[in-house]
């Protein structure tokens, strides 16, 4: 094929593909005149973003506390995801508990597996538990994460024997072989894990949704998205201001780690 | 200690949370959905009579035909949408990165920014397309406020996204062995015969993945519906019917029976898929 030709049709492409964000930022700058008749706004303001941080309904509804909460909700088990990932990814797959292979077989199938089916019993579980509308109900459920533990299984299974026999020769502790000889080891794939896990976290829906009512809770997607469909219905610039700060810390993260983006696809290609 | 009793000590944590959080709710799920389970109140053993209430239910198939026929056409748009997308930045042209990243960026981005913006990109009277359609003369429907045109608002939507899907493929087309081509091009094959009979059987095994992958998203759609809805009925996807189900009239009973329906449909289509597989998917001989 002839390069300008396709230039011309990826760039018609690129248009299409970042136009929806193009319009979703440039609108929270506009003023509420100029959001359906300008593309370029004529002058920036900061309105939309000081309406949304301030809770300009008079609703009192905290958004910088739902960012607070969106980070709390995100960065608790991102962090516990990589360290009962290593953990239990170093016991089955460099320990060889008995029937360690039975274990990994049971990873897959909870990877796999549906959750849709959770959802409820888990509800009543979190309910019953006194979880509802609180921290702990949005967090527990995701601290283990199968995928995090299979795909360590699969880097740990990389490293050789003899690394591990000097260490403990050495008289290094398991726990020290972790931390000193592994987790140095697998900084890609630790990259991995928890830029993914941080994505599905800070974005995160239908399961905060569910368990938590209580407004000074929300993280911001919730929060967002019933203001979207109650008290701000009809305030598109307010709405992208949100919908701004929502992608914001997500596109940053991705273009600073985009190498590690584009190693964890064709790694496992089992998310994104 | 000795080494595997410190291993079994490492794996405890995951155990606990497996049959807390895996083993224990579908067991459970099996017993709720034979009760009556209000959000408050005694449950009480029904049998099956859940599922039979919903087997009643116009909702339900309503739901369910929302649902399926958006799968059947939004999962061969946002395959075929992809694979294009990775054809075209499967080279090293200077700057295809910057299109490579662009193209990605849907798949990164939260459900609910991307249903909060085309909320307004699809507003019959205001939306950013509408307007384009009268700069060239057309009137634009009503989009998500007419019934007619709900499922293609939210294929738009789809097909958007679908680039998203990217990285997998240029993944897979990158592993394509290069003498191939080169076999190919000796023999005298063009670009278009180099696709259809070595880049497409070559791609089959990740179009098998992505078709699974496609049924259980497609049958799980909940964010954006929820968010956006649609006239009529057209916008209530399975998943929301479940959601209004449990927590807007709180039947838990009958909403986890629903659950269990959506897993056995997305269970029978993953093995109809996968006995197929012999038929199309290519697989290297060991």
């Amino acid at each position: 094929m002839k390069m300008p030709l396709i230039y011309l049709v990826l760039t018609t492409g690129l248009f299409l593909s970042i136009f929806p964000y193009l319009w979703m930022v440039l609108s929270s700058f506009k003023v509420s005149g100029e959001i359906f008749t300008r593309f370029w706004p004529s002058k920036l303001t900061l309105s939309n973003y000081a309406f949304i941080l301030q809770g300009g309904t008079g609703q009192e509804r905290n958004f910088v506390g739902s960012i607070v909460n969106s980070l709390i909700i995100t960065i608790i088990p991102t962090i516990s995801v990589v360290f009962f990932g290593m953990l239990t990814a170093y016991a089955l797959r460099r320990l060889k508990v008995r029937g360690y292979r039975y274990f990994e077989n049971i990873i897959i199938y909870q990877m796999l597996f549906p959750g849709v089916l959770f959802l409820i019993p888990l509800f009543l579980m979190m309910r019953d538990w006194g979880m509802i509308n609180n921290y702990s109900g949005m967090i527990l459920r995701y601290l283990i994460d199968p995928w995090a533990i299979f795909i360590y299984i699969q880097f740990f299974k990389t490293i050789p024997e003899s690394l591990l026999e000097a260490a403990r020769i050495d008289g290094a502790s398991e726990i020290k072989i972790i931390t000193r000889i592994m987790l140095p080891l697998s900084k890609t794939t630790t990259a991995i894990v928890i830029l993914f896990t941080f994505m599905a976290r800070w974005g995160e829906f239908l399961w905060p949704l569910i368990v938590n009512k209580n407004y000074d809770k929300m993280p911001l997607s919730v929060l967002l998205a019933l203001f979207t469909k109650g008290e701000y219905k009809t305030y598109p610039g307010v709405q992208m201001a949100g919908a701004t700060l929502l992608t914001l810390p997500i596109v940053v993260l991705f273009l600073v780690f985009r190498r590690y983006f584009e190693e964890g696809i064709s790694f496992t290609g089992l998310k994104g | 200690m000795k080494k595997s009793q410190i291993g079994f000590l490492f794996i405890l944590p995951w155990v606990i949370g497996f049959i807390i959080f895996t083993v224990f709710p579908i067991i459970a799920a099996l017993y709720i959905a034979m009760t009556d389970w209000s959000i408050i109140g005694q449950a009480s053993f029904i049998g099956f009579q859940n599922f039979r209430a919903i087997f009643a239910d116009p909702t339900f198939y309503k739901a369910l035909l929302v649902t399926g026929r958006y799968a059947i056409l939004a999962i061969p748009l946002t395959i075929i949408t992809a694979l294009l997308v990775a054809l075209g930045v499967n080279n090293d042209y200077k700057g295809i990165g910057i299109f490579r990243t662009i193209f990605y960026m849907p798949s990164i981005v939260s459900g609910v920014a991307v249903a909060i913006v085309f909320k307004w990109i699809l507003d019959p009277t205001y939306g950013v397309l509408n307007s384009l359609l009268r700069l060239f003369g057309l009137t634009g429907p009503d989009w998500l406020y007419d019934p007619a045109w709900v499922l293609p608002s939210y294929l738009i939507m789809a097909i958007w996204g679908a680039s998203g899907g990217l990285y997998i493929y240029l993944a897979a087309l990158r592993d394509i062995p290069r003498e191939l081509y080169e076999g190919a091009t000796i023999d005298g094959a063009g670009w278009l015969q180099k696709i259809r009979y070595i880049t497409l059987p070559m791609l089959t095994p990740i179009l098998f993945y992505n078709l699974v992958m496609g049924i259980i998203s497609a049958f799980r759609k909940f964010t954006d519906a929820y968010i956006l809805g649609g006239a009529g009925e057209e916008g209530v996807f399975y998943m929301v019917y479940l959601y209004q189900q449990a927590f807007s009239f709180y039947k838990m009973g009958y909403a986890t029976a629903l659950a269990w329906i959506l897993f056995v449909i997305i269970l029978g289509l993953t093995l109809v898929v996968n006995y197929t597989k012999k038929y199309w998917v290519y697989a290297e001989r060991k």
